[in-house]
């Protein structure tokens, strides 16, 4: 156990100030501490949980949310893909860790080898959330302690949202995709008074399902024409 | 402000959209393995949601104040700029919301 709490420090590192930041920004939008809580508990989910805080300030309805939300993370559709021979025996430990495969949850368990115990894994996301959970609560407690006519620090969501976005193209370097996104969020926000975010979001998932057509058409043009050129010569 | 009453619906629906996409492959693990769009979306949709989720944050802050945008505009350029060069999260939150900070006390909020 003491070696599935050491593989969870790094995490812990990230975990609890980012955490702590959930909680400040929703206990500084007018939310209780309580629902802070019920948040990293029920939801837990780091991006999505920073776009509740605007959702639930604009007071949006539960199915805009779910929607968002399902938009947001539609990755994690995809980690479960590689846990499929590790899953634990028990009905709660597997219920456990589906609820709780987040990115970092998923990034060091894949690590691992294949024999390693499923409770360990269930362990290791256990700690995570309680990493979080933990960053929550003294978030919530932080938060009474910021003056309140220091405003604008809420503005640290939007930096968070700015350091994700260069992680995310240093991952993926999809720059089309995404200036295409902020040419649609510009366009909707000029057009549109209301669901702004979720018709840009609707719209940016066909453009990447169009643009991943496009690529795939290309590269099925390209691959005949390379062979032909290999059978004149 | 959040009504905590009127947020309760959209939290329980946010952790149950969550749970149920996470345990999806579990369920569906043969039929997600054929679909190709499911695939693409799964790598292009990450990137381009975070850029509508930091201009939708960045334009939310400005509602109202739309001759001041440049305030987040600058803030946000920052961020992305200390984050490509240092590659420090925290470093580059504290540094763009800092300046965001002053410009706002500066040009009288």
């Amino acid at each position: 156990m003491r070696s599935v709490f050491s593989a969870s420090i790094p995490v812990a590192m990230g975990y609890v100030p980012l955490g702590a930041i959930f909680g400040v920004l929703l206990v500084q939008a007018g939310g209780p501490w309580w629902l802070a809580l019920l948040v990293s508990v029920w939801v837990y989910a780091g991006s999505a949980q920073y776009a509740l805080v605007p959702m639930l300030s604009a007071g949006l309805g539960a199915w805009s949310v779910a929607i968002t939300v399902a938009l947001i993370n539609l990755r994690h559709v995809f980690y479960g893909l590689s846990l499929l021979e590790q899953q634990p025996e028990q009905r709660w430990a597997r219920s456990y860790l589906m609820f709780a495969l987040t990115d970092e949850t998923y990034s060091v368990v894949t690590t691992w080898p294949k024999e390693t115990p499923p409770m360990r894994i269930v362990a290791l996301a256990m700690l995570h959330q309680g990493w979080w959970v933990l960053g929550t609560l003294l978030g919530c407690g932080l938060a009474t302690l910021i003056p309140t006519n220091l405003q604008g620090l809420d503005f640290s969501m939007a930096a968070l949202f700015a350091v994700l976005c260069v992680e995310q193209w240093r991952r993926t370097h999809q720059s089309v995709l995404m200036w295409a996104a902020a040419a649609i969020y510009v366009g909707c926000a000029a057009w549109m008074e209301r669901q702004v975010m979720l018709t840009a979001m609707v719209l940016s998932a066909l453009v990447v399902v169009a643009w991943g057509g496009w690529q795939e058409r290309n590269r099925l043009e390209i691959v005949p024409r390379q062979s032909n050129g290999k059978g004149r010569s | 402000m959040i009504d905590a009453q009127q947020a309760l619906m959209p939290v329980l629906a946010a952790g149950a959209v969550t749970f149920a996409i996470r345990a999806f492959p579990f369920v569906m693990s043969r039929w997600m393995r054929q679909r190709a769009w499911v695939q693409t979306l799964a790598e292009g949709l990450p990137p381009s949601l975070m850029v509508i989720i930091l201009l939708h944050s960045a334009w939310s802050m400005n509602a109202g104040r739309p001759m001041t945008l440049w305030v987040e505009a600058v803030s946000v350029v920052l961020a992305l700029g200390v984050q490509w060069k240092f590659k420090h999260a925290l470093v580059s939150i504290v540094s763009a919301t800092g300046l965001y900070v002053l410009l706002r006390m500066w040009i009288g909020m």
